[in-house]
């Protein structure tokens, strides 16, 4: 479209282009959010107005399933229930700024992963690295992080 | 089959208008720990159906035609609006529409400050409004942010749930909006968003069905031809000629007014079938 921002959509979304085109921004996903993680774009970009969105360092998604089943229009995969199916998203660790990287002992990403030892693994129980395959971009290690900004920051697709 | 419902239409459309407000209020304050009813004016979830906006709905299916995802239940939602235009008239925009609600506390507000009444009122013909309504649509299908922004009972359900969370957010920049369609609306071209530019108001009127709810004039010489209820008529309409039916979407002043007057032989009626 016009500008190209990625934003983190809520669990179960399609891809970005089609998701602009099937959301009708009717707000029910962030209605049932428990957590408020679950925003709606305002100022930011002028033609997504309304479209929901998820910032990882203020609220993460803590994958509690409940809006996908409430898509009436299919931007999110009404099929999806199981939390390690979702796609958001991928972690990259930013291995300059990372406390476990510089040399101090900070376990934070690692100990909150709710997919956990699967999506986020330690090497020589120090290091933690990023596991592609499993990591499902819900953002809780980028919310936990405490490094100022997120060494551990969600890349969408 | 015609009846009598005793002076207290407005009376009875205030308590309507006023509880769909409260019911979006309670929406997002439950929200969190039931998903029975959910949603806003863009689609609202009723039990297992999603009851969608017609026109959100027919631009979203356009746009999606290639790789549709067809859900029954939004689809049978899609169809009640369209069923309640049908056997209805347009009551969703006279006894539930937020907006409405609004420009009628408003307008009252400002006439009762000023002492006098505006009566120069927008109007267009069946056929303009089918032009509109299908440019509408494709700019719709192309731009899909337009049908975020021109659904306003949509809109103000949205604000109703965002006011309480994100004053400073998404909340500022609707009311901005809503305050300057309420502008157009009122100095410039008086109810031209209701009666024309309103997308939902637009299919409403357009599929509206001769048998179905109504208002008529008795052709039997009981009018006197007072004209009160075209100085009562929100829209501006002209019931004592008999020609308001293309726009009028069942308020009911006209009726109560008559009523008031008339005691018992008005011919001024709602009519159903």
């Amino acid at each position: 479209m016009f500008f190209s921002f990625t934003y983190l959509r809520p669990p179960g979304a399609v891809k970005e282009a089609e998701f602009i085109k099937k959301c009708i921004r009717c707000g029910k996903c962030q209605q049932i959010c428990p957590y408020n993680s679950i925003k709606l774009i305002s100022w930011q970009n002028p033609f997504y107005f309304g479209l929901p969105y998820i910032e990882p360092r203020k609220k993460p998604c803590y994958l509690c399933m409940k809006c996908p089943p409430l898509c009436p229009s299919g931007a999110l995969d009404r099929n999806l229930k199981d939390k390690y199916k979702v796609r958001m998203g991928i972690a990259i660790i930013n291995k300059n700024t990372c406390w476990a990287y510089q040399g101090s002992f900070c376990r934070a990403c690692f100990m909150n992963c709710p997919i956990f030892d699967k999506a986020l693994k330690l090497t020589d129980e120090l290091l933690p690295i990023v596991i592609e395959k499993y990591c499902v971009g819900c953002g809780v290690c980028e919310y936990v992080c405490p490094v100022e900004p997120s060494a551990i920051i969600i890349k969408t697709y | 089959m015609s009846f009598n419902i005793s002076g207290k239409i407005t009376l009875l459309r205030r308590l309507f208008q006023s509880l769909t407000l409260i019911v979006f209020i309670l929406i997002y304050y439950t929200s969190h720990k039931q998903s029975f009813i959910l949603g806003t004016f863009y689609s609202l979830k009723i039990g297992p159906i999603h009851i969608v906006d017609p026109y959100v709905y027919i631009t979203y299916i356009i746009r999606n035609f290639a790789n549709i995802d067809f859900y029954i239940w939004s689809f049978i939602g899609f169809m009640i609006p369209l069923f309640v235009g049908v056997l209805m008239g347009r009551v969703f925009c006279s006894w539930i529409c937020p907006y409405n609600f609004f420009y009628e506390c408003i307008v009252s507000f400002i006439e009762k400050i000023k002492k006098q009444r505006k009566f120069l009122f927008f109007s267009t013909s069946d056929k303009t409004r089918i032009v509109y309504l299908l440019v509408i649509i494709i700019i719709g299908t192309i731009f899909p942010v337009l049908t975020y922004l021109l659904i306003l009972p949509g809109l103000f359900s949205l604000l109703m749930h965002q006011i309480i969370l994100y004053f400073f957010t998404i909340v500022i920049f609707g009311v901005l909006w809503i305050l300057f369609i309420f502008t157009f609306d009122y100095f410039w071209k008086k109810r031209i968003w209701c009666k024309c530019l309103c997308p939902t108001g637009v299919i409403l009127s357009l599929i509206r069905f001769k048998r179905g709810l109504r208002i008529i004039k008795m052709e039997n010489g009981l009018c006197k031809g007072c004209a009160l209820c075209s100085f009562e008529c929100p829209l501006g309409l002209t019931p004592h000629k008999g020609d308001h039916y293309a726009e009028c979407y069942n308020c009911g002043k006209c009726v109560d007014i008559c009523k008031s007057l008339r005691k018992g032989n008005q011919p001024l009626k709602f009519k159903f079938l």
